[in-house]
């Protein structure tokens, strides 16, 4: 019974471009692994605290949100646990409203990005 | 006599304090967004409690929830001094 999930987790920022990038390939393919199936994902990227953690001012905050099946959560606290480059992760269930309203924002992204690509082509018209 | 009195109470009617949540339909509080949860907080940081917020328990219990996540990542604080809020 496949239920939908969102983890968010901060990468101290002390780890190169490259390394967060393999830091969140890791947490991707663990996911596959168990056959959960990505929804969505957001980069934060670099943020300031609202408070030090582990003497660090800055992280990388990263979003994943996702359908898998329940056991999946041992396996991923575990993962993060283990790993010293995460300083704070959370996974959250999501349940019907956080579904519909995730849902309703990402409908709205799409209609404000696609209509502002309708304007583009009008400007190559105009050259001579 | 009584007319003296009612004088002073005229005034002193309590505003009718209304669940904004359950007014604009919101029907959940996304953790994510810390300008939108600071309205449920004092300068120091505490969860407002629901006399002042007007909220009703329902969506009071889903906001503190929220605001406790959103300390945990570290999107807001767990204390915060006052003279860090004033534009310096």
């Amino acid at each position: 019974m496949q239920r939908q999930y969102e983890t968010i987790f901060i990468l101290s920022p002390t780890l190169s471009k490259g390394e967060q990038g393999q830091m969140i390939e890791k947490v991707l393919s663990l996911l596959k692994e168990k056959k959960a199936s990505i929804v969505a994902q957001e980069d934060w990227g670099l943020k300031k605290l609202a408070y030090p953690i582990q003497k660090k001012d800055t992280g990388v905050y990263h979003l994943i949100r996702f359908l898998a099946a329940p056991n999946i959560l041992a396996d991923l606290n575990i993962f993060y646990r283990r790993n010293s480059s995460f300083i704070r992760f959370n996974t959250v269930l999501m349940d019907k409203h956080a579904i519909a309203y995730h849902s309703r924002k990402k409908k709205e992204e799409k209609e404000t990005s696609t209509s502002s690509t309708h304007e583009k082509p009008l400007v190559k018209s105009t050259e001579p | 006599m009584n007319d003296f009195v009612n004088k002073f109470y005229k005034n002193t009617k309590t505003k009718r304090k209304y669940c904004r949540f359950k007014r604009a339909g919101i029907s959940y509080v996304d953790y994510k967004n810390p300008e939108f949860l600071k309205k449920f907080v004092n300068e120091y940081g505490k969860v407002l409690p629901r006399r002042i917020t007007g909220n009703s328990l329902k969506f009071q219990r889903k906001v503190g929830r929220a605001i406790k996540i959103a300390r945990h990542l570290a999107l807001m604080p767990y204390v915060s001094d006052t003279h860090e809020n004033e534009p310096s």
